[in-house]
């Protein structure tokens, strides 16, 4: 078969296909289930803006709370004293400071036994 | 265009008997065009249903009265590629699995197809899904559109969004590998 052959008889066969696949009337039952299947996606995209709205006003209750908070709340003293200070103050207070104070030894600790008064 | 725009913007604005009249004044074209695309019977009705939901939720996006068919038709193609998207993932219902309601109501159906003129167009729709298995799905539907809905390249490049050219050029390349496929078959 030629190719112009083959171009004419793919034509008539999808003419054909044309005709053999026409749909008819669709059953009774087409509407009814069309207008329950949109009442239903209504009724679900309804749900959904109701929770977003819900969802927004929650943030926006939370956010002015917070602010409020932040506005009213005592504010701390200003640090006037350096990061090492202040954790050296700390760790004292704690009583478990790892570092303290250079420890200045007596003179009289240094002293021989002949010179050690105590003796 | 099946309906006035009148019509439309009466639909638009939640007028139901509006949007039934056009769901009237639609629903063959669109269930025949579905019918071809998507190839179980039995699924053309939820297809439609699918499509004119779309519609309905969608109608207040429609800009001009002039691309209606064309959006409707881009509305069909595309609940058309999910359903077989859909299909793909789901397992094929066996005759074991169908209730007998079902399993009297396909020998009944087969009973019917057992006319004459009914084997004929049987025939052709399994000779024509033979020859278009040759393509991809996304052809397929480009070549149905083009050859057996007779939809122009112009409305078809409405549809796409994109050039005529490259429909043309994608349309003769499909076109092509079917005739290969019916030249191996009548070897």
């Amino acid at each position: 078969m030629s190719i112009f052959e083959q171009e004419k008889s793919l034509d008539r066969l999808l003419h054909s296909y044309r005709e053999a696949t026409g749909y008819g009337e669709p059953g009774p039952n087409f509407m009814p289930e069309l207008w329950a299947r949109i009442e239903s996606r209504r009724s679900a995209s309804l749900t959904f803006v109701r929770l977003a709205r819900v969802f927004a006003t929650g943030a926006v209750a939370v956010t002015l709370l917070a602010g409020a908070y932040v506005t009213l709340a005592p504010s701390p003293a200003p640090v006037e004293e350096t990061w090492v200070e202040n954790v050296a103050n700390h760790q004292l207070a704690q009583g478990t400071a790892y570092f303290g104070p250079v420890q200045v030894q007596t003179a009289a600790y240094h002293l021989s036994p002949t010179q050690n008064p105590v003796k | 265009m099946l309906v006035e725009f009148e019509l439309i913007e009466r639909a638009r604005n939640g007028d139901a008997g509006a949007f039934n009249q056009i769901v009237h004044a639609y629903r063959r074209r669109i269930l025949g065009t579905i019918s071809r695309l998507v190839f179980r019977p039995e699924d053309v009705e939820d297809v439609g249903q699918e499509v004119f939901t779309r519609l309905y939720f969608s109608l207040e996006q429609l800009r001009s009265p002039d691309g209606f068919d064309a959006w409707l038709y881009r509305m069909t193609v595309n609940a058309c590629y999910d359903h077989l998207r859909r299909a793909r993932r789901r397992p094929e219902s066996r005759m074991a699995d169908l209730s007998d309601h079902q399993i009297l109501s396909a020998d009944s159906a087969a009973g019917q197809d057992a006319s004459q003129i009914e084997s004929e167009r049987s025939a052709v729709r399994d000779q024509v899904s033979v020859l278009l298995g040759a393509v991809s799905e996304q052809d397929r539907i480009l070549l149905i559109m083009k050859e057996v809905e007779g939809l122009s390249l112009k409305e078809l490049a409405a549809i796409y969004k994109v050039n005529e050219n490259a429909l043309k050029v994608r349309l003769f390349r499909a076109r092509q590998r079917v005739l290969k496929a019916m030249g191996n078959k009548s070897v």
